[in-house]
């Protein structure tokens, strides 16, 4: 007699179902060089330590050039398709996202990660010089 | 040599000490008293005449709590940078209003904001919780005590080791002072917003434990009605100014990016928008007793949840906001609370809750045809799986990680892509459901009375298509653009957008001509229709502002003359003499496609930042925003770029290497060898490099030089060319290389240019999805006497719904 619930519960598994599938076959995986280097797919996050020296920035094209040294110590050439985030030269580590393309890792996003801005600065500076 | 770094600092005065003493003792007190209002409501079953103690308790642990804020604040307006949390997010060159705002820019401070907020809803519900007061007020202030004890550790009233000597301590001159890119007006208001409604969250999940506890599930969804309808108005209008202040300040043109931070906000509000609806349904028809007391407790279990995940560090790989880690202990509590509410949570309802729906709620009245519960359950369980789907994605980091690996993440386009499955049919329903009543009605009933604004939706939806194609309105939009659709598909952009375009025209059309139909008879009850308008204008502002974006990006040097879109970009000057300046400007002369002017004012100051390697200096850009009535055009300017390269490049002699850029000319460089001039180790002697420089111009040579100086090397700054100067960095004498470094010789200012159309239905959305929140909330609000539903819904032809049998209130026992 009481459709109305059952009918409910259906429709939500369903539901889920689908999104979780979605979700599990779409997520976008957090790779290594390696890793990126065997397997195709345009939504690679490739984390590693950003190599200060290679940055190269060419902003009239909009591209900007630089390497990065993941877990594995693997260091490979990441080019960025946009502009370069203004805190790129604090950060320490970097996610890019994209995929491979001639041999190095094509990106279109950045995830900067800075190390925090106060929390590690040495002896403090208490008076103005 | 080491210079003592306390000389010359002044000692703190005494009531700076003693007033960071007594937020901290407040602190302490308030879980104190939190406690000890929970020891005497629960004593006080046997014994009445607790009951006035156990309420002073709670209210002076609130007060409490913000006085505790009231002590920070103080400290913060007086400079007293010998606290580690002032001197980390102030200084004195902070203006007064970001000083009182920088009270909640940090971890610490947010707690205490929260506590404050929650303890403020507190105070508020307190009076009118009738029967449900004992143990309402055990949950409310066993909530507000574990925020306590966090905050106990997660302390902002910390002293610094380093300005504490011998008992004394000294206050710095000065503090690190607030992050530059939050020093903007929303920051004064968005947070204290958003806090306001996190912390009215507590008083639906107070509630729905108190309805458990007490045995008494039915006479709450009336108290708790109108503290919904200010939680999820309070919460949404939060939400949107969050959004406001990303389009306004982060210069990427958007208002909504998924992020953790954001989600950990949005999925209250969704359960809290369905507990919205379920509790009209148990006032009118008696019925989803068990669902509304699930659908109470979600929002505020979902943001405990929420909170943990973000502060925890678990999502610290996939958000673009970076949390200073908690303190352990503090981190302990949160996790232990998380783990405590929520199993007690669901243990409450599964062992009494469910028992409870099944003897209170009325018996189904089974009617074959839509109505008005059918539309509401169908609603709500949208809301609610939407809710659960965002929440599954933010944790899909998570997940994913225990599973084994590195995890990996939900990015904007997926949520998207799922998400629409759900946006629509909720919409639909928000557009069929005024004109649906509880009595049901068959499918040629209702076709007949939405036909109309079917009718006009669908003449709308041409029309705004039109208006569009207007070069004026102008969406220059190609046919044959397409976007991502689910399966990899391929959708393309023009018929998606009329699709939504029109589900939002038509739950727009729907919602105000229910709104002027009704207006005849009355004038409050209204508000929920005004809200379901709001949220049809804001999404529509939000749709139409992204899907026919259109985006260019140039680099302009001074003097030049760009065209970005159908726009004619011209760089004029700065508006301040002194980069330092917060209120420096860049102007820009734009000219329009139909010759309209406006001059773009993009910010752009240096500040000085602490480095491991000493002050630097940094750039702080703003984007600026051309508001019109048609559409906004976003101009986001980005720091000048002078270097030509990041990094020194190092030539061996005889090296060659051509530099191209668009827009400039090519230039090719060649090192020969190394120079010298002058007598060698003497002032006056300059070391340089004999480089030969071909352009479109022709072929000259060029000499950059290191110049002996007192104190040390001076480089010469060389032309090459007409766009480029070299600076001559270090010379290796062994194998004779140099270390080059070219600039530009104007500043290049890369800028991107948005045309986002119908921006303005943002605002206009959020002001009125607020407005119709908070009309509902009017019109609810809890009297002694009930109000009679029936009267304020619809025209008699159905009749009162009868009244629920067990609604007399329980006596407290």
């Amino acid at each position: 007699m009481k459709k109305g619930p059952l009918v409910t519960a259906v429709i939500a598994g369903l539901a889920m179902i689908a999104v979780i599938g979605a979700f599990a076959s779409n997520a976008s995986p957090y790779v290594t060089v390696a890793q990126a280097k065997s397997s195709g797919g345009d939504h690679l996050h490739l984390a590693g330590e950003l190599l200060k020296d290679s940055i190269q920035n060419d902003f009239k094209k909009r591209t900007l050039t630089f390497r990065i040294r993941d877990e594995e110590g693997q260091v490979i050439t990441v080019v960025h398709k946009g502009d370069m985030p203004p805190n790129l030269a604090d950060a320490d580590r970097v996610v890019a996202v994209g995929g491979m393309k001639d041999g190095s890792f094509a990106s279109r996003q950045l995830i900067v990660k800075c190390p925090s801005k106060y929390e590690e600065q040495g002896p403090k500076k208490l008076a103005r010089t | 040599m080491n210079v003592d770094p306390l000389h010359g600092l002044p000692v703190a005065a005494p009531w700076s000490l003693w007033a960071g003493q007594v937020g901290n003792g407040l602190i302490w007190g308030s879980i104190g008293l939190f406690l000890l209002s929970i020891l005497f409501w629960a004593l006080q079953k046997n014994r009445p005449a607790l009951a006035k103690p156990a309420s002073l308790a709670f209210t002076l642990g609130s007060v409490a709590l913000l006085g505790s804020m009231a002590c920070l604040g103080a400290l913060f307006v007086n400079d007293q940078f010998q606290y580690q949390y002032i001197w980390s997010h102030s200084d004195t060159k902070t203006p007064l209003k970001y000083k009182i705002a920088a009270i909640w820019t940090a971890q610490e401070g947010s707690f205490l904001l929260w506590a404050c907020s929650a303890a403020i809803f507190g105070l508020l519900t307190m009076r009118g919780t009738g029967a449900y007061r004992r143990w309402y007020t055990i949950t409310y202030a066993g909530f507000l005590a574990s925020v306590g004890a966090i905050l106990a550790y997660e302390t902002p009233f910390q002293i610094m080791k380093e300005v504490t000597r011998a008992g004394k301590v000294f206050v710095p001159q000065f503090g690190t002072g607030m992050v530059p890119s939050l020093q903007n007006y929303w920051v004064i208001i968005h947070p204290p917003t958003i806090f306001l409604g996190f912390g009215s969250l507590t008083v639906l999940f107070a509630y729905a434990v108190a309805a458990m506890m007490t045995k008494n599930p039915t006479d709450w969804v009336r108290q708790v009605r109108p503290w919904t309808l200010v939680a999820t108005a309070v919460l949404g209008l939060g939400l949107c100014m969050g959004g406001l202040w990303a389009y306004e300040t982060l210069g990427w043109g958007g208002f909504w990016a998924w992020d953790p931070v954001e989600n950990v906000s949005f999925v209250p509000w969704l359960f809290a928008a369905a507990l919205i609806h379920g509790v009209i349904v148990q006032v009118a028809r008696g019925r989803w007793v068990g669902t509304n007391l699930l659908l109470a407790g979600l929002p505020f279990l979902s943001f405990v949840y929420g909170t943990f995940l973000t502060r925890s560090g678990l999502l610290d790989q996939v958000s673009v906001h970076s949390f200073a880690s908690m303190d352990k202990s503090a981190l302990t509590i949160l996790k232990g609370f998380l783990i405590l509410v929520t199993g007690g949570f669901f243990a409450l309802y599964f062992w009494r809750g469910r028992k409870l729906s099944r003897e209170f709620a009325t018996a189904p009245v089974t009617e074959a045809g839509v109505n008005r519960e059918g539309l509401y359950r169908f609603g709500i369980l949208m809301l609610s799986l939407l809710a659960f789907v965002i929440a599954v994605g933010m944790s899909w980091p998570v997940i994913t990680a225990l599973r084994g690996g590195k995890g990996a993440r939900i990015e904007e386009w997926l949520y998207h892509q799922v998400v629409v499955w759900f946006f629509i049919p909720t919409m639909l329903v928000m557009a069929v459901a005024p004109f649906v009543s509880w009595r049901a009605m068959g499918r040629r009933e209702l076709i007949a009375r939405v036909i109309n604004v079917f009718s006009v939706s669908i003449g709308l939806t041409g029309f705004s298509l039109i208006a569009l194609k207007n070069p004026v309105w102008g969406v220059h939009t190609k046919l044959g653009e397409t976007i991502a659709g689910p399966f990899g598909s391929k959708l393309p952009l023009v018929p998606w957008m009329v699709v939504l375009i029109f589900v939002c025209l038509f739950v727009a059309v729907a919602n105000v001509w229910r709104v002027v139909e009704m207006s005849r008879r009355t004038r409050m009850s209204s508000g929920g229709f005004v809200s379901h308008f709001g949220l049809a204008v804001l999404l529509g502002g939000l749709i139409l502002s992204r899907g026919f974006e259109q985006k260019e990006q140039a680099g302009i040097q001074p003097g030049d003359t760009v065209k970005m879109l159908d726009y004619t970009v011209t760089y004029r000057d700065m508006s301040k003499p002194e980069l330092s300046n917060r209120d420096n400007k860049v102007l820009f002369d734009i000219v329009g496609p139909e010759g309209e002017k406006f001059t773009a004012r993009p910010g752009l100051y240096y500040y000085d930042q602490q480095t491991k390697d000493g002050v630097e200096s940094k750039p702080q850009v703003w984007p600026h925003v051309e508001r019109q009535l048609s559409h906004d055009i976003y101009f986001n300017m980005r720091p000048p770029v002078i270097e030509v390269w990041e990094t020194p490049q190092r030539f061996k002699p005889g090296e060659t290497r051509t530099i191209k850029t668009e827009g400039l000319e090519d230039i090719t460089i060649t090192y020969a060898e190394p120079t010298m001039s002058g007598q060698f180790g003497s002032p006056g002697a300059k070391f340089g490099a004999k480089l030969f420089i071909k352009d479109e111009h022709g072929q000259h040579e060029a000499n950059p030089y290191l110049e002996i100086v007192e104190g040390g090397l001076r480089p010469s700054l060389t032309e090459l060319g007409h766009d480029f100067l070299a600076v001559l960095g270090r010379m290796d004498a062994a194998d004779r290389s140099i270390d080059l470094k070219l600039m530009f010789k104007k500043p290049i200012y890369p800028v991107d240019l948005y045309y986002k159309p119908m921006t303005g239905l943002v605002w206009v959305g959020t002001g009125i999805l607020t407005l119709g929140g908070l009309m509902s909330a009017f019109a609810r609000r809890f009297r002694r006497q009930p109000l009679l539903e029936g009267g304020l819904e619809e025209e008699p032809i159905e009749p009162e719904p009868k009244k629920v049998p067990h609604d007399a209130p329980v006596p407290a026992t």
